[in-house]
């Protein structure tokens, strides 16, 4: 099995004859994908039936009047300036 | 100059949430001046926006998110995936701080020096005022990560899809977003505490929609509380709002006789 994209989201189904996190058999729920969730689809109690990917709602969002402001140098990011070691 | 938003989802109490809008303006401001590029992201349900703009007289300049109000998490996630996500924000932001439309926080806990990009830094203590705004408690939250509010930087966001709160959530939004990036990150992550002072953040509890009752808040974390929230928090907000939300609450007490 490949490498499942851990911190996104899935829609899943339960395919095992007992309930998932409260969710029963045939049901469908959506859920973060972790290890458990890894686990469960390697136990063959559910299965990833697609990839979900949340966002905004389309023509539903603006940003700050006024954004960036001028002084602002937001574009360099200085926080960025090390990354995460993993 | 590093930038940050404050990402405020909206629903109901909508007099209250202007007022406190209105504050995190002047906050802002204040940051701006200050070398810091502060704004914010409203999240609110479309029939709530209009009204809540006509309360204000603008939308004081931030940014909006138009959502139902099904789930919190959700809200909480749309505002920081506008704040930090290069797809929806060509200026990305450094940081995000989480905060409640019935809030108010002093600017000085978002001066430099900020966290870096592994670090998150929580507010441990607060004040609540209570439902009548005739009391104002000291809390002490023990709760690693403290109150709600908090300093995220945006690197720390990246790996969960700039969402990093659990989409259906109803509540916990802050445990939610503190776990994740703990599952994310593992030993990787910090969380360090930050404390200036007692009223360094304000929760304004009204009787209305309430998540968690000023009773409930105390009984578990408090550590003092004051008589008159006005005198303790005079110099330490502007005047101006404080003049706000005393009307408010003498507003909602005069309702209160007259029923």
């Amino acid at each position: 099995m490949t490498q499942l994209p851990y911190g996104r989201y899935g829609r899943f189904q339960v395919i095992g004859h007992r309930q998932y996190r409260g969710h029963q058999p045939t049901e469908e729920f959506e859920a973060r994908i972790d290890a458990p969730i890894e686990r469960a689809i390697w136990r063959r109690e559910i299965r990833l039936v697609e990839l979900i990917d949340h966002g905004l709602p389309e023509g539903g969002y603006r940003l700050p009047r006024d954004w960036p402001p001028k002084a602002a140098d937001t574009r360099t990011n200085r926080g960025a300036a090390r990354r995460l070691s993993h | 100059m590093r930038s940050l938003w404050f990402c405020v989802p909206v629903y109901g109490r909508l007099q209250l949430a202007a007022i406190c809008l209105k504050q995190l303006r002047r906050t802002c401001d204040t940051l701006n001046t200050n070398g810091i590029a502060a704004s914010a992201v409203i999240v609110i349900d479309r029939e709530e926006f209009g009204p809540l703009r006509r309360l204000i007289g603008s939308n004081l300049g931030f940014g909006h998110v138009l959502r139902d109000n099904q789930y919190l998490g959700r809200k909480f996630n749309d505002s920081i995936q506008l704040a930090t996500d290069p797809k929806y924000n060509p200026h990305p932001v450094d940081y995000v701080v989480p905060c409640g439309s019935d809030d108010w926080v002093d600017h000085r806990l978002f001066l430099e020096p900020l966290p870096g990009p592994d670090t998150v830094v929580g507010f441990q203590r607060m004040s609540f005022v209570r439902e009548d705004g005739a009391e104002i408690s000291t809390t002490h939250i023990r709760y690693q990560g403290g109150s709600g509010i908090r300093i995220i930087p945006r690197q720390l966001l990246e790996g969960l899809g700039y969402r990093p709160a659990d989409e259906d959530r109803r509540s916990g939004c802050d445990t939610s977003i503190l776990t994740n990036l703990r599952v994310h990150h593992r030993d990787h992550l910090r969380v360090s505490h930050q404390h200036l002072h007692d009223r360094q953040i304000v929760d304004w509890k009204t009787p209305h929609i309430q998540l968690n009752s000023y009773m409930n808040v105390t009984r578990l974390y408090a550590v003092g509380n004051g008589p008159d929230p006005f005198v303790e928090l005079a110099g330490v907000y502007p005047d101006e709002a404080l003049e706000e939300m005393h009307h408010y609450y003498a507003t909602a007490r005069a309702q209160t006789v007259a029923a």
